[in-house]
């Protein structure tokens, strides 16, 4: 593989909550182990897709990239220097966020103006009105958005517009990541696929890498170039996109696939291969925690935890039934 | 027509506000057969809640009317029915599920509890406590809860979602209606129970010989499960048709877009096809086509007046004035 340039490095990241105890609950104290052991590589240019179901830790993990939350355990390292107090703006200029629902992420009270500018106010402290214009008016155009309409407030937008201005503001600092937290589910059919659009030609134009988190596998399929499956806090299977399709090797990844209702009705689609629903991170199942779903689990699979090792390609994978080679 | 279960003629719904009026369905007409699956599909605000709550009388009186049209079921216009009348069919011969069973249960009756308050509703003699008992174990069971004997004591809240979901299906199938309206009904879970919860559907619906109407917005979910489509747009159907017609020989312009915007498992694209502007909300009765601010192929006739559905095939139609045109393969 040629060596790529690695912008943001997660290793073993953990992040536990603790439970509050009702007034009469006795015991030990409760965690909901919402991440637990994940580590993670994004390469300059690339865009890292991450899918799970709800309640897996994808958008927990986002949140611990940014340093939004403290990790429990763990570091994340940005371009091999770890991110810590002295060089944290500096890390939150090169690398923005995207959140899910952008009804709820403007402020209402702001015009579109001063939200997308906010950042250069963070950022770049005693820029001039000229100066900022400078900056806002390629950056707006760039998603779609003319430069005229942002004296208006978030509520005079469509959800679709919304979006690309959550965008906008995440580019002003000339960022090198984007972290995308389920940037189009909140969106229309016709309308996500306007902003999955946009953000590919950023991407082309700009050369900026994505953290792409979504539960939608065929957004995930566009979008990506490698793949991270979640499953209850842990990262079950990662490979490169077309090896993660061709090659599937957990069972949970599989089951997920075949789970998609696939639009074309001569094409028989979505088998309801697992029963039970995911189990709740408080209490997760020993040994590996998909075991109580899993249609191949063994003995071994509800006492010993699988680890995730490279069964070649930089496919990784943590499933017992597939270690026949080395680890 | 007589093995139509319903038929819906002309079915207007609109919404009014102090000083606009939406109409959120217009012109409304299809008939459905029974044991069959119509989907409903469209982005949000298109109209299709609208249609499946005027159905059942489910909307409110104060801001919306049905201001035209029949909906007729076993011989009574629905549209017109009293609030009495619409009481004995709902619940009893048509049921509804909603999007999200959390909201649609009560937290504060156990669920063995809310499925007997269906049947007691639509029952006349006296209920036999241990015979009921037996029959909503019976249900539950049906629908895929492990152990219901302990699970009919539980409430809401210990349930998970996709569980909840099948309580809120053993709800309106206790009084094994003909008809079910399932409105976006897995919208709020994760895909692997979706699947199961859609098995479940296409499972009882033939155990019960009911027909289906399968409100949702994703259109691979649309494609597996149903035999008829209605594609919405802006309150109007756009095009009516088979499965196969739908997905394979798509014939307005709306629903050409709609399959090409969505990402394919299957090829790689490198972009997609976006429909251009937005979807939208109309505050007055239209006379256009709806769709000509967005379509590729507007002309001035679709700004003079609404299109009249073109016949393509046997139940297959569209409302454009191009959809038996070869413009549309350009």
């Amino acid at each position: 593989m040629p060596e790529k340039e690695i912008l943001i490095e997660a290793k073993n990241i953990k992040k536990h909550f603790p439970v509050k105890r009702g007034m009469f609950e006795r015991g030990e104290k409760k965690t909901v182990k919402a991440i637990d052991g994940v580590d993670l590589v994004l390469y300059k240019g690339e865009t890292l897709g991450v899918i799970g179901e709800s309640g897996c830790g994808k958008s927990t993990l986002a949140r611990v990239i940014m340093h939004l939350i403290p990790a429990t355990e763990g570091e994340v390292f940005f371009k091999g220097k770890p991110v810590d107090k002295t060089n944290i703006m500096d890390f939150r200029r090169k690398v923005q966020m995207v959140f899910q629902d952008p009804y709820s992420s403007l402020d209402p009270r702001m015009s579109v103006k001063r939200i997308i500018e906010e950042p250069l106010r963070v950022h770049m402290k005693g820029l001039s009105k000229e100066e900022k214009d400078k900056i806002v008016r390629p950056v707006v155009e760039k998603v779609g958005i003319e430069f005229d309409v942002l004296d208006k407030y978030p509520h005079e937008f469509s959800g679709g517009q919304r979006q690309r201005i959550g965008i906008a503001r995440a580019l002003v600092t000339t960022p090198e990541v984007l972290i995308c937290d389920e940037p189009v589910s909140a969106l229309d059919m016709s309308i996500q696929a306007q902003v999955l659009n946009i953000f590919r030609e950023l991407q082309k134009e700009l050369g900026l890498s994505y953290l792409f988190i979504s539960h939608d596998m065929s957004v995930i399929k566009h979008v990506s170039d490698r793949i991270a499956v979640m499953y209850l806090g842990k990262i079950v299977e990662l490979a490169d996109k077309q090896e993660l399709f061709d090659n599937t090797l957990h069972p949970y990844t599989k089951a997920l696939m075949n789970s998609i209702p696939i639009p074309d009705p001569t094409v028989p689609s979505m088998k309801a291969e697992l029963t039970g629903e995911p189990p709740s991170p408080i209490n997760p199942p020993s040994g590996c925690s998909f075991h109580e779903r899993c249609p191949f689990a063994t003995e071994r699979c509800k006492t010993e935890t699988p680890v995730l090792c490279d069964r070649g390609n930089g496919h990784l994978v943590a499933c017992h039934l597939k270690e026949e080679t080395k680890c | 027509m007589d093995d139509n279960i319903i038929e819906v003629r002309g079915l207007k719904t609109y919404y009014y506000t102090a000083t606009k009026v939406i109409p959120a369905a217009d012109d409304i007409n299809f008939s459905m057969k029974r044991g069959e699956v119509l989907g409903i599909v469209g982005e949000s605000g298109c109209g299709k809640t609208t249609v499946a709550r005027s159905l059942v009388g489910l909307i409110n009186r104060q801001n919306t009317r049905i201001e035209a049209g029949e909906i007729l079921f076993e011989g009574i216009d629905l549209a017109k029915a009293t609030p009495k009348q619409l009481e004995h069919i709902r619940g009893n011969k048509i049921s509804m599920i909603f999007q999200d069973p959390f909201v649609s249960l009560s937290p504060v009756y156990t669920v063995g509890n809310q499925i007997a308050e269906v049947m007691r509703a639509h029952s006349t003699g006296k209920v036999d406590k241990k015979k009921e008992r037996e029959t909503i174990i019976e249900l539950m069971r049906k629908v895929g809860i492990p152990s219901p004997e302990l699970r009919i004591k539980d409430y809401a809240y210990q349930l998970s979602g996709g569980m909840q979901q099948r309580i809120m299906i053993a709800i309106a199938l206790a009084c094994r209606p003909d008809i079910l309206i399932a409105d976006e009904p897995t919208t709020a879970l994760d895909v692997t129970v979706q699947a199961q919860v859609l098995e479940l559907i296409r499972n009882l619906k033939d155990e019960f010989s009911m027909s289906v109407i399968l409100i949702s917005h994703n259109l691979g979910i649309v494609a597996n499960m149903c035999d008829r489509i209605l594609v919405m747009y802006g309150g109007v159907v756009v095009e009516e048709g088979s499965c196969y017609d739908i997905f394979k020989n798509p014939r307005h312009p709306y629903t050409r877009g709609l399959l090409m915007a969505i990402p394919s498992l299957k090829e790689d694209r490198e972009e997609l096809f976006s429909i251009p502007g937005t979807v939208p909300t109309f505050t007055a009765p239209v006379s256009t086509c709806r769709f000509a601010d967005r379509c590729p192929h507007a002309c001035d006739r679709c700004r003079e007046k609404e299109p009249d559905f073109v016949d393509i095939g046997p139940g297959h139609r569209a409302r454009c004035i191009f959809a038996d045109k070869e413009v549309l393969n350009a």
